[in-house]
């Protein structure tokens, strides 16, 4: 099976598309069922049907926040102790939470023969203020270098129980405010990057839009509205593309990522892809 | 308490009386295993229940357990397939994996050896063939010089073998062409066992095309011996993956397989070629249960769906079927019923040509859909002339579950076929469904001659909604739209036996030829029904001849008397051994109705405001006239003047016009 960036480079449109919230309003009424794996699996399917995107994601931060509000034992677990790095190391660890994603990303697996599959995370340092938050509401964080460390490690274990689930790649999400801190954190995040190198999935980024990648290295690729040297350049197709704008063609050697606007109109929607075969 | 169920599950927990039994034998459970979805229907004496569960074809012994449970949560209001299970006499399985297979071109590389007169050109007639040869086999065919006996043929034979096994084979057929065709490959079969024991971890399996199938037509008896063995690695996987794990619940009986004959059988007696398109016949046999059940000579069957209508036919009893059914489009020596696809149905997509509407073939597809889906589809279909017809109402379509937006459906009709044609978007929508109408009319009429005593039974999500036009259309004067319509394949294959066929060529055209064959039939029945847990005694035996001469192939009955044996043709015996096991069965009358049924709303068409019956809300035994529109949650119907409805207490619906 082959790698993501393999995948996107062999023909086609090189179109990574991003519906969740899109296709979450159009075919669940704002809430997909995520807890429910076959509904979940049924709404990827019709989603992925109408809008055709190259690779398939499973979102995984979406998953584990269905789970948490059926789960306040989790939440209260993951609020038991006050250090940074504890609610994202709970989480992680929750077995239930770990087999209900293994066994989506293996029925994505085995639906979608022809698309790549990613599992897509918050980056460590993301994810860590993002955990945080979910169990102390309104509380802020001190996210630092040990926390960011520790987050890695967990991560990178939490990574190994997809071992076998056939997965072609992991995207860390970064937030504007982990971003901005990539400098420091990026070099922390070597574990989890281990990992994927072993499994053989493609490991890269998903900056904000705009955000700036100057000193974004060591990656497989690397999805931001301009492309950095060393890693497969993902462009970024604007907002402004939705309503009539321009996308930028397809980077050499490269793929294209556009997130739907959730409120978009169906049918131009369909339009404005077609516009970009 | 009712237990929450996915949405891939169907909402409304369908419960039918069928007949009550006297003994309770035991569970019935039917899997239907589609392509997106498995259906599994319990059946328990009078009551069935019904539930889906989405395809994992990764593993679809996977679905099956899965699919189980759920319908277990459904039974007892918890998880608990040990209890299903051991209250289960019989699981019968349909599966497409076979027919998914040969699609998507996914099994074994394999390898030919011809011998005999038979040489690959001959295998090569039409494009389909060369086609499916070329991706099957590839260049991995070796021909044996019939010339050759002895030690030369051994170094021929071991030499072709060694050179498929290189060229990549893992799986070989033989095929002899000629009148030595049985002995040529049973000779090869014996010097290929001696040179190549099969106990060694080298060995490729070997199949002989004259062990699959008795059929003097030697092309297409190598082209049944090659899908058979495409197909035979995935099928024995999974099927004993899937009986192992029933096997840990202690089931009565061994997991029945559902094959495209009619009958079932073990996973161990199955031929996987057998196994191909098993789902249509599913639906046949379940109309065939129909038809016996009400006295119907002549049921026609439609299944309206989105993209294709499904056509099929019982006559006198009888499925019509192809003697030599294709695969692929390439003729088979085994039968396969005979059910064509009309490329209409209710995501058909209309458009106005010249002055004329043409209907599909293409259809919007799943996803966007119709227009009036509101996914983003902006093309016109059946759908969206219904809804703007008013027949369908957005509050009650699919439960409410699915919006549909007339606006939208006005739209696209608009775009598409009013305006080209100068006409309204209201009666564009007429239009539509006149020419919608026609085509699937015109469809039904090419695959059989109506007669007077045809009735039309409609299935498919599609396929009542008009249909009383559509039998107008024809001259039909009933139609009968049954209770399970919805899960008519896996209620089907519950009227099946377990059966086994045998045959074998006459030694001679006479009552000697004729007792010695029959003799050496019974005893492989003898054997096979062994197999099945039963004696040849609890089975009924049905004989019969094939006869093969310059006017064709038929078929004589063995019955009382002598038969008549032609002197002058290639004549075998046929004999089938039926073991009869539980199955459902159907209750409920019609011409017993005994009272008015009961609307309680109105529904605004362009024929007029019509009362609405909800079939849910009428007492067994019920009826009315039209115009009106009959409707539950799978199906919607417009009763057109001078028809009327009856609902029986099976909950099959029959339409008659007056």
């Amino acid at each position: 099976m082959a790698a993501l960036i393999e995948r996107l480079a062999d023909g086609g449109r090189g179109l990574w598309l991003d519906y969740g919230a899109y296709a979450s309003r159009l075919l669940a009424g704002g809430h997909v069922p995520w807890t429910d794996a076959d509904a979940a699996i049924g709404w990827l399917r019709k989603a992925q049907g109408l809008l055709g995107s190259d690779v398939v994601t499973l979102p995984v931060r979406e998953v584990a926040a269905a789970w948490l509000q059926m789960r306040p034992e989790l939440s209260g677990a993951m609020a038991a102790r006050p250090r940074a790095a504890h609610a994202l190391k709970t989480l992680l660890a929750d077995e239930v939470l770990r087999a209900q994603l293994a066994s989506l990303a293996t029925a994505l697996r085995s639906s979608f023969g022809a698309q790549a599959l990613v599992l897509a995370l918050p980056s460590p340092c993301h994810w860590v203020a993002l955990a945080h938050g979910q169990a102390h509401p309104g509380a802020s964080v001190e996210v630092d270098a040990d926390a960011v460390d520790d987050a890695a490690v967990h991560i990178a274990d939490f990574l190994r129980r997809f071992a076998d689930c056939g997965l072609d790649g992991v995207l860390l999400e970064e937030s504007r405010e982990s971003a901005s801190a990539l400098a420091e954190s990026l070099p922390l995040y070597q574990p989890l990057l281990n990992v994927a190198a072993h499994y053989r999935w493609d490991a890269g980024l998903l900056m904000p839009a705009d955000a700036s990648v100057a000193g974004v290295e060591g990656l497989d690729f690397l999805v931001a509205s301009e492309p950095a040297a060393g890693s497969v350049p993902g462009l970024r197709i604007p907002d402004s593309f939705w309503q009539g704008g321009q996308a930028p063609p397809r980077p050499d050697g490269g793929f294209r990522y556009a997130e739907i606007p959730g409120k978009a109109h169906p049918e131009s929607v369909l339009e404005r892809l077609a516009s970009l075969r | 308490m009712k237990s929450k169920q996915s949405a891939a599950a169907i909402k409304i927990s369908q419960v039918h009386d069928v007949e009550p039994a006297a003994a309770k034998a035991g569970k019935l459970i039917n899997i239907d295993n589609g392509g997106t979805l498995t259906d599994i229907c319990v059946i328990d004496g009078g009551r069935v229940w019904r539930t889906k569960t989405v395809t994992t074809p990764h593993d679809l012994s996977k679905c099956l357990l899965d699919g189980l449970v759920k319908a277990s949560r459904t039974i007892y209001g918890r998880d608990d397939l040990l209890s299903l299970l051991l209250s289960t006499e019989y699981i019968r399985y349909s599966t497409t994996q076979g027919t998914n297979a040969l699609v998507e071109r996914k099994g074994p590389r394999l390898g030919l050896i011809l011998g005999g007169t038979l040489k690959a050109a001959e295998l090569q007639g039409t494009a389909q063939q060369t086609d499916l040869l070329a991706s099957l086999v590839g260049v991995r065919i070796e021909t044996l010089d019939p010339s050759l006996a002895g030690d030369a043929l051994e170094t021929a034979a071991v030499r072709a073998v060694n050179g498929l096994s290189s060229a990549g084979a893992n799986r070989i057929v033989v095929a002899f062409g000629g009148s030595a065709r049985s002995s040529g490959e049973a000779d090869l079969k014996k010097l290929l066992l001696r040179k190549f024991p099969p106990h060694l971890l080298g060995a490729i399996p070997i199949l002989y095309s004259h062990e699959v199938v008795d059929d003097a037509e030697d092309a297409r008896r190598a082209w049944t011996a090659m899908f058979n063995a495409f197909l035979h690695p995935a099928m024995e996987r999974f099927l004993y993956n899937a009986e192992h794990k029933l096997r840990q619940y202690r089931t009565r009986n061994p997991l029945l397989i559902f094959r495209n004959d009619g009958h079932s059988a073990r996973v161990s007696r199955t031929i996987a070629l057998k196994t191909y398109s098993s789902g249509p016949r599913g639906g046949a046999e379940g109309s065939k249960a129909l038809a016996s059940h009400y006295g119907f000579r002549r049921l026609l069957s439609m299944d309206v769906g989105g993209t294709t209508t499904d056509i099929s036919l019982v006559e006198d009893g009888v499925v019509r079927a192809h003697r030599r059914g294709q695969v692929e489009g390439v003729e088979t020596s085994f039968p396969l019923c005979d059910v064509v696809s009309a490329g209409v149905g209710g995501s058909s997509i209309i458009r106005a040509e010249g002055r004329a509407i043409r209907v599909g073939p293409e259809s919007v597809g799943g996803a966007p859909g119709p227009a009036c889906f509101g996914l983003g589809g902006k093309e016109a279909t059946m759908t969206d002339a219904f809804l703007l017809g008013g027949l369908l109402d957005p509050a009650s379509y699919f439960g409410g579950e699915l919006r549909i937006d007339v606006e939208r459906a006005r739209a696209a009709i608009g775009e598409k076929v009013a305006l080209p044609l100068g006409l309204t978007p209201e009666k564009a929508a007429q239009a539509m469904e006149e020419a919608w109408v026609g085509k699937i009319a015109a469809s039904l009429r090419d695959y059989a001659p109506i007669t007077p005593d045809t009735v039309l039974a409609a299935f498919g999500g599609a396929g009542p909604f008009v249909v009383c036009k559509v039998a107008e259309a024809l001259g039909i004067r009933r139609i009968i739209i049954p209770g399970l319509a919805a899960v008519f394949s896996a209620f089907g294959i519950g009227f099946s036996d377990v059966a086994h066929s045998f045959e074998m060529p006459l030694a001679s055209n006479d009552a000697a030829g004729l007792q010695a064959a029959s003799e050496l039939l019974l005893l492989q029945a003898r054997r096979a029904m062994f197999g099945e847990g039963a004696e040849l005694e609890q089975c009924r035996i049905e004989q019969s001849l094939r006869v093969i001469d310059p006017a064709g192939e038929r078929s004589i009955a063995l019955g009382e008397g002598e038969p008549v044996i032609p002197a002058q043709a290639r004549v075998s015996l046929v004999l089938q051994a039926v073991k009869p096991i539980s199955h459902a069965k159907l209750a409920g009358e019609f011409g017993k109705a005994t009272c008015g049924a009961v609307s309680t709303a109105k529904r605004r068409t362009l024929s007029g405001e019509l009362p609405l019956y909800r079939v849910e809300e009428q007492p067994a035994g019920s009826t009315a006239a039209g115009p009106a529109v009959l409707e539950e949650a799978f199906f919607t119907c417009r009763i057109e003047p001078g028809w009327r409805f009856e609902i029986n207490q099976a909950g099959d619906i029959l339409l008659s016009r007056s």
